[in-house]
């Protein structure tokens, strides 16, 4: 069954048809939360709240790209989920192991104003990348999460955060201006060309 | 030290990138990139930004994220069919027992079945009492020498038996002789209206009321007809309601069941 059909039952509220859709969608979905959240558990429930969203409001959707509705859908979500927690921040002092105990010294609370030698060791570019994506406003870290990471382009990307081209240009270069500034901060992950300033 | 370049700059850079430039703007930004050797440096690390971040890795979801009834709150939906089901097998159901109630109450009062008999009778009575008297007048005016109240007598005989009236018509032609001569007719029919006032007798009323009487025996023709239609009723209502029972039953332990497997 193709993707129009399959939502034209949901609409019915034919639940396993929906959830054919949860599956084609659930990697876009999860990868979007938790590259704006930053954290597994958040993007977890984010993704299951999406979905519930969606097959409640599947009747407000008007066609075209479904794969914009859901992740539109899913950066409302994340925005409500970081209002709430700046509202009552709950991320506790210390995080705890498997066995209950607290962790010594993680490497998580480092931040901008830690020592070169703890940024040193952040080992994978990847960490790097998410951190300074982490430090990043929520509408930047969403723009530049829609295009580089979903690969969508400015047009579907202005339909997803309800924005006009010139907002999302706009948010994209300082997003990325600003990764560079911060990713400047491990540029001994980095490849050769991103260091030149620090060679001149 | 990260250089600083405008946030104008930063966007022409930017857009350059993803080739959302015209033709006009990325021109002018290229004759700029060859002189200005800190624009040229910043167009390569968000080129290398850019390429860092695309080369995250496309994280799969960590479970399923299907949804349950019991998460958005519905039901989980029966096939379509299986409301119709129910309501045909209800319908049929309460429609057997109506019938097998009215057809008990018929059947087994004392009374019922021969008042309906006799209503239903009224009808060929009337049509029959005409004949009857009719023939009973040719039978005694064919029968000298016969006392006036022997052809009633002869007549409530034939009558108390248990036959229809039809078939009392039938037997009373078949005893009935050759049919007269046309001046012995009109003698019987003088003589019948001399005796007119006289005949006026019990016996005769009598014939005629057991003639009534056993006139039920057409209507047990109707009741036997009666009685099969309402059996055939009776058996196509019980199996309308045990089939669409069974397979609104069927159906609903399949959706159940369906839905355990979930």
């Amino acid at each position: 069954m193709d993707e129009t059909a399959l939502i034209h039952s949901a609409r019915g509220g034919d639940l396993d048809a929906f959830n054919r859709l949860v599956l084609a969608y659930q990697d876009i979905i999860y990868n979007q939360a938790y590259r704006v959240l930053g954290d597994n558990q958040a993007a977890d429930d984010a993704t299951q709240e999406t979905f519930i969203s969606a097959f409640h409001n599947i009747r407000s959707f008007r066609g075209g790209s479904l794969r914009a509705w859901l992740l539109r859908i899913v950066t409302n979500t994340c925005y409500d989920e970081l209002r709430r927690r700046k509202r009552r921040p709950t991320t506790p002092l210390e995080p705890m192991d498997d066995t209950g105990e607290e962790i010594e010294s993680p490497r998580w609370i480092a931040d901008e104003a830690a020592l070169p030698e703890e940024r040193v060791e952040r080992t994978e570019l990847r960490g790097a990348i998410q951190h300074c994506l982490e430090q990043l406003p929520l509408e930047f870290k969403v723009i530049v999460t829609l295009i580089d990471i979903q690969g969508m382009d400015y047009t579907e990307a202005a339909i997803v955060i309800d924005k006009p081209l010139g907002t999302v240009k706009s948010r994209l270069a300082r997003a990325r201006g600003r990764l560079r500034e911060c990713l400047q901060d491990f540029r001994e992950l980095l490849p050769t060309a991103v260091r030149l300033d620090s060679e001149d | 030290m990260v250089m600083r370049i405008s946030e104008r700059d930063l966007e022409v850079l930017s857009n350059y990138l993803d080739g959302q430039l015209t033709t006009g703007e990325r021109a002018r930004l290229e004759a700029r990139l060859q002189t200005e050797l800190e624009l040229r440096t910043v167009l390569e690390q968000i080129r290398q930004t850019r390429a860092a971040v695309r080369n995250l890795p496309f994280l799969r979801a960590p479970r399923n994220y299907t949804l349950t009834p019991k998460m958005v709150g519905v039901r989980r939906q029966s096939p379509r069919i299986y409301p119709v089901l129910r309501l045909a097998s209800a319908l049929a159901s309460f429609l057997f027992v109506l019938v097998l109630i009215g057809d008990l109450i018929t059947v087994r009062t004392p009374g019922i079945a021969p008042l309906r008999a006799v209503q239903l009778a009224e009808t060929p009575v009337a049509a029959v009492e005409e004949p009857v008297s009719t023939e009973a007048t040719l039978f005694e005016s064919a029968a000298p020498g016969v006392e006036t109240g022997e052809p009633a007598e002869k007549l409530a005989t034939v009558a108390e038996e248990p036959v229809s009236t039809a078939e009392a018509t039938v037997v009373a032609e078949m005893r009935v002789p050759a049919p007269p001569a046309p001046q012995e007719l009109e003698a019987a029919v003088e003589s019948l209206e001399a005796d007119a006032a006289d005949q006026a007798s019990t016996p005769r009323l009598q014939a005629r009321a057991e003639v009534s009487v056993t006139s039920v025996e057409p209507t047990t023709i109707l009741g036997l007809t009666n009685w099969t239609s309402l059996r055939i009723l009776e058996v196509f209502l019980a199996i309308l309601a045990l089939s669409t029972g069974m397979a609104a039953l069927y159906l609903r332990r399949r959706s159940i069941k369906s839905s355990l497997i979930r």
